[in-house]
């Protein structure tokens, strides 16, 4: 059953192009980028137990990063793209050897305010970063030989690296690395006493929850075409943490699912009303009354009734 | 060939109060040895010594003639002390399993290990599940350590302990708590775990304390009042006097 349940998502998603109009492609694209933005924070609060209300910080700075690098000439994509990932993974190492230190709701505080120090400086460094206009005219990303200008190639592009993120992780939260991260999140001091390094597991998840991050950041810079400082607001930190909340945490593809349903309830309740800010509250509220594990939670219990 | 666990003069100060006076003992390497007296007599104190937990006000604590005294635990736990506590302390929400699991890949490199797969590591599932059946816990193994029974938790903490392969495991009241029962259980679980494994125990079972010990130090307000054979610490008359002047005597 469950298997048979991803190979019905990977159809539907490989045949979007094909059977969906224009605009569903656009935002199918925005859903697989924000998915694994999702994912890159669950590592952190599903998986080791880290509350980060930041994450925004990492996907922001990889953001610029690539259109820094493209204001100088249309950079190819073997460039900008480990560019993102890198400037997002040497900022996660350093906020987290400080915030780390720290634990519960300082640990929130922390990521908290380093976000913010990196908004301000979008903001007011305007002379590199553009201020409140922020960087415009990325150009569509291309290697030797291949352009993704169009919507249809530049969703593949997307869906391909998202596949490859969301091996990757899964591979990682079945290591035995991953079980130590486990450990942390249900018991840090026994864990220690056992004779784990608690604070580098910690960094280390930290690092490669920054570099996914900054792997969705990057695709993000290329999918809207401009950055600007909102990307490394704390509203952005929360509308993610809120992604991974409402799918189920500690899952992977619970925080994907929440993307989507997130993204799709801003695109349909939008088109009817401003205030679909209110609707997504009240689908919140109503999800973590009725279903602490998430959405992906709801659907394993209807597949294990089922089935 | 010294022994393997000395203590040197022990002294352990809380302010005003002497909670260890000169503890001097000796522990052999494959001995099973028991640390008894009154409640307030310095037994935890002594463990907390040893372990790291507290530093002496004065004396040693050797492994194997060397001096480890004032590291910190984990350096200790490193050099083979491992100890459990009078409250167990588990990863409740994992099962028993991987409680066990966890705590033999502390041993290993495999944490760094992000690529693998942890199924793949056969060793470790079969090092877990032998140490799960040696501590009476064989088919628990997928039940989460909440759901244990109180004496199943602390036959799966003294199996975390072990996965550590330490070359002293140091016992605090393993037998709190628990019924007629789960005591007799824990007793013969402890008796078969083999020579090859030293153990010192603080047990107020003295049903138990006879069953295990080879040697049996007592402790009465942070002094040795005797360390000797089981027959002889019975027969020993500063003994008797102080379970009797303490009024624990039903009790012993």
């Amino acid at each position: 059953m469950r298997r048979g349940g991803w190979l019905g998502a990977a159809i539907v998603l490989v045949l979007i192009p094909a059977v969906l109009p224009r605009y569903v492609t656009a935002t199918a694209t925005e859903i697989l980028i924000f998915a694994i933005f999702a994912m890159s924070l669950d590592l952190l609060v599903g998986y080791t137990g880290l509350v980060s209300l930041g994450h925004a910080a990492f996907f922001g700075i990889a953001a610029y990063t690539v259109g820094l690098v493209s204001l100088h000439g249309n950079a190819p994509l073997v460039l900008t793209l480990p560019a993102g990932i890198a400037a997002s993974a040497a900022a996660a190492l350093l906020v987290g050897v400080f915030a780390l230190r720290a634990t519960g709701v300082y640990f929130l505080m922390l990521t908290l305010a380093f976000a913010q120090m990196a908004y301000a400086v979008a903001y007011q460094g305007a002379a590199v970063t553009g201020g409140t206009n922020g960087l415009s005219g990325i150009p569509r990303p291309a290697v030797p030989g291949l352009e993704f200008t169009g919507a249809i190639p530049f969703y593949y592009l997307v869906l391909l690296l998202f596949t490859a993120a969301a091996l990757l992780l899964r591979q990682i939260t079945g290591s035995p690395f991953g079980a130590a991260l486990v450990g942390v999140r249900e018991n840090e001091p026994r864990m220690r006493a056992m004779g784990f390094d608690t604070f580098r597991l910690k960094l280390g998840v930290f690092v490669i929850a920054g570099a996914a991050a900054g792997l969705s950041g990057t695709l993000y810079a290329y999918y809207n075409g401009f950055v600007s400082p909102d990307v490394l607001y704390w509203t952005t930190s929360g509308q993610v943490l809120i992604m991974v909340l409402l799918g189920g945490t500690g899952t992977l593809a619970g925080p994907a699912l929440g993307a989507a349903a997130v993204l799709l309830l801003q695109n349909l309740v939008s088109s009817y009303t401003e205030r679909w800010t209110m609707i997504l509250g009240a689908a919140f509220i109503v999800v973590v009354l009725a279903a602490p594990r998430g959405l992906l939670g709801l659907l394993a219990g209807r597949w294990a009734r089922s089935s | 060939m010294g022994a393997l666990l000395v203590t040197e003069r022990l002294t352990r100060r809380f302010g005003g109060i002497v909670a260890l006076r000169g503890v001097s003992l000796e522990i052999e390497a494959g001995e099973r040895h028991a640390v008894i007296g009154p409640n307030g007599a310095g037994k935890t104190t002594l463990f907390n010594v040893i372990s790291g937990e507290l530093a002496p006000t004065s004396g040693r604590v050797l492994l194997e003639m060397r001096p480890i005294t004032g590291l910190p635990p984990h350096r200790i736990a490193a050099f083979g002390v491992a100890r459990t506590f009078q409250r167990h302390n588990l990863l409740l929400n994992l099962t028993a399993l991987e409680n066990v699991r966890l705590a033999a890949q502390a041993r290993t490199a495999a944490t760094r290990r992000l690529l693998t797969s942890t199924a793949r590591l056969t060793h470790l599932r079969e090092e877990a599940l032998a140490l799960l059946a040696r501590m009476g816990l064989e088919g628990r193994d997928a039940v989460p350590a909440r759901a244990l029974s109180h004496g199943e938790q602390r036959q799966l903490e003294i199996a975390l302990a072990l996965a550590g392969r330490p070359r002293v495991l140091l016992l605090d009241e393993p037998t709190a708590g628990m019924s007629p029962a789960e005591t007799a259980r824990m007793t013969a679980l402890l008796s078969r775990l083999g020579r090859d494994q030293t153990l010192a125990v603080i047990e107020h079972d003295m049903d138990v304390v006879f069953a295990l010990a080879d040697r049996i130090t007592v402790l009465h307000l942070g002094q040795v009042v005797a360390c000797g054979a089981p027959e002889a610490v019975r027969a020993d008359a500063r003994v008797q006097e102080v379970y009797l002047g303490s009024g624990e005597a039903a009790h012993a």
